[in-house]
Formats: C-alpha cells, structure tokens, sequence
C-alpha cells in the first residue's frame, strides 16, 4: 500500500482506505442528489399540472432524499463493503448491491406513500409504473456507478479530478 | 546492512499507523451511525403514532419498510453526516477546537435532515407543498392528506415534540464527538508507545 506517512505520530495522512468512509458517503450524496433534481425536472415536465409549490418541493427532495437519503446510503454501502478490500471485486459488488439496495427501499417508500388518497407525487397516480421503474432504474444505476467510481482505477482516477471527493 | 533494516522498521511502523487510522476513521462512522440508529429506534419508540400515521392503512409489511425508512432516515443518514463532519476536521486537527467545531456542524447537519422529517410529519401545509400534486385552491381541508389533519377538532393524541424528537440525536452528535477526539488521543499514544 502506498502511504505519505511523513512521521509515526502523524495520524493526519491521507491515504485511499483512509478517504474510503467519507468518499463513499460524499459521493452517493452527490449521486443522491443529481437524482433527486433529474426527478424534480422530469416530474415538471411530464407532470406540470402538479406543481403547485416549489419550496416545499425544493426542501423535500433536495435536504432529505438528496443529501439526507444519499449519505444513508453511502453509510450503508461503506458499512457492508468495509470488510472487504477497496478495489477488490467482493467491495465492488456489496457496494453496488446495497448502494441500489437503500436507494430501491426509498423508491419503494416514496411510491406507497404517495399513492395514497390526497398525496400525488409527480405522476404516481396518473403512471404508476413509470414512477416504480424510472425510480428502481435510477437506483441500479446509482448502485453500479457508485461502486464503479470507487472500486475500479478508472474510477478512483475520475473521483480524483473532482475537488469535493478527491 | 543495519540501514536497511532501519528502513525496514521503519517503514512496518508507518503502516501500523496506518492500519490505525483506517480502523479509527472507520469506527467513527460506525459509531456515529449506531449512535444515529439508536436514536432514530427511541424515536420510534416513544413517538410511534405520529411517525407511523403515513403508513397506516398498509400492510405489515409496509409498515416494516416505512419503518426501516424512517430508522435510515432519522439515524443512518443523520449518524453518517456527524461522521463525515467529525472524520473532516478530525483530518485537519486533533484538538480541542476541532472537537466543538465537528459538534458543531454535525449538530447543524444532523438538525437540519431532521426538522425536514419533522416537519413533513407535523405541518400539513408544508408535506401538502412537498408531496401533494393537487394544487391548494382544490383542496377543501389538508385533513384529505391521511396522517396530516392539523383541523383543531381532529387533533391527534401524541403530537411529534421537536425538542423531544431532536434531543437522542443531539446527545448521539455529542458521543459521537466525544469518541472521536478521545479515541484520536488514544491513537496519538499508542503510536508514541509503538
């Protein structure tokens, strides 16, 4: 393993394993919440006619299921992969399972409950299974793409080049 | 010869360093996040009708789902932004400022995820706005949205306190901290010892 230990007792390096936990976590915040905003738009343009408020809108999808369900999700993925070793194929694959496996539980969620009388999220009335599967569609995605990112070289070479999760 | 094994020593001592920030860095978020669980569960616990009013009307099975949401929600996901804030400025310094400063902002973040969550649990108008594709002038009463009625004369028995809701997850964001900045001091001296 490389390593820019510059002392023993400096505990303040950086190395991948050690970036591991909050780059997980960061990075499904981040594919959390581009999801997030595609549905946003998405359910305005194929739904306009239920849009009343944008605010709570706003608030809803942006702080809890973008950042707030993102980070759950990059705990939850970095949790059932830590065992195992960055890079290697059994993290790739617990990544992108439980990755998908949160984000598919939050789809499932958001679906019952918005297709209760009085609630319509963005269409789950008028196409319900448009809703279920845009929604588990985006969740594999997320799932593969962010284990991807952080378990192959080309993947860990392209988190490099972003600021916020180098 | 004998610089070589130096070299040697050396570099085995740099890894065991290693090997300690990694399980440290790791048991922070392992930490944060059981603290977050445990109090998401006491929230289930002693404000069950409240949280669980979305889900009535559904099967069992729903309702363990919805339930599982809302432990990810109110605990995974609030356990998860303390650790990332902690392991943050625990990178930039192991001391005393860093310690309030990761409080600080976990308490900001964790507050944050969780007054959304509550308040689509008890304002009506606000989970109307957020979730509710009817526009309001169509809406005679925001009672129509199950598990919201905020009409005086229909007024649930158990209604979510926010001090109360928020207070296992601001003492979770305090062990959290607490921790952290001790388990860094004892990594300082285990370093030293080694």
């Amino acid at each position: 393993m490389t390593t820019a230990v510059a002392g023993a007792n400096d505990l303040h390096v950086e190395s991948p394993e050690e970036r591991r936990a909050a780059r997980t976590i960061k990075l499904f915040i981040v594919l959390g919440w581009l999801s997030e905003t595609t549905f946003l738009f998405f359910g305005m343009i194929m739904f306009p006619q239920l849009h009343p408020s944008l605010i709570g809108r706003l608030i809803w999808t942006q702080i809890l299921c973008g950042i707030g369900m993102g980070a759950a999700t990059g705990a939850i993925a970095y949790l059932a992969a830590s065992g195992f070793k960055q890079g290697s194929r059994a993290a790739l694959i617990i990544t992108a399972i439980a990755g998908a496996t949160v984000l598919a539980v939050c789809n499932t969620v958001c679906f019952f409950v918005d297709s209760r009388p009085g609630v319509d999220y963005w269409g789950s009335h008028e196409n319900p299974a448009l809703f279920l599967t845009k929604g588990y569609i985006v969740s594999i995605i997320g799932g593969l793409v962010g284990s991807w990112l952080l378990n192959t070289k080309r993947g860990v070479s392209v988190l490099d080049k972003i600021p916020f999760l180098r | 010869m004998a610089a070589q094994h130096q070299e040697g020593c050396e570099r085995a001592r740099q890894d065991s360093v290693l090997a300690l920030i990694v399980v440290v860095s790791a048991a922070i978020l392992r930490v944060s996040v059981a603290l977050g669980v445990c109090a998401a569960l006491i929230n289930l616990l002693v404000w069950r009708q409240p949280i669980m009013e979305m889900a009535n009307g559904h099967t069992s099975a729903f309702k363990v789902l919805y339930a599982m949401w809302f432990v990810l929600a109110w605990g995974v996901a609030t356990g998860a932004l303390t650790g990332l804030a902690i392991s943050s400025m625990r990178r930039r310094s192991p001391g005393r400022l860093s310690a309030a400063v990761a409080f600080v902002v976990g308490l900001l973040l964790m507050s944050t995820v969780c007054l959304v969550l509550w308040r689509g649990f008890t304002d009506a108008k606000f989970m109307h706005d957020a979730m509710s594709g009817v526009r309001p002038d169509e809406v005679n009463s925001y009672s129509t949205i199950p598990g919201m009625d905020m009409d005086p004369a229909h007024t649930q028995p158990a209604r979510l306190n926010v001090v109360g809701a928020l207070t296992p997850n601001f003492i979770a964001v305090a062990l959290s901290v607490i921790y952290a900045f001790r388990g860094e001091r004892q990594g300082m001296r285990l370093s030293k010892q080694s």
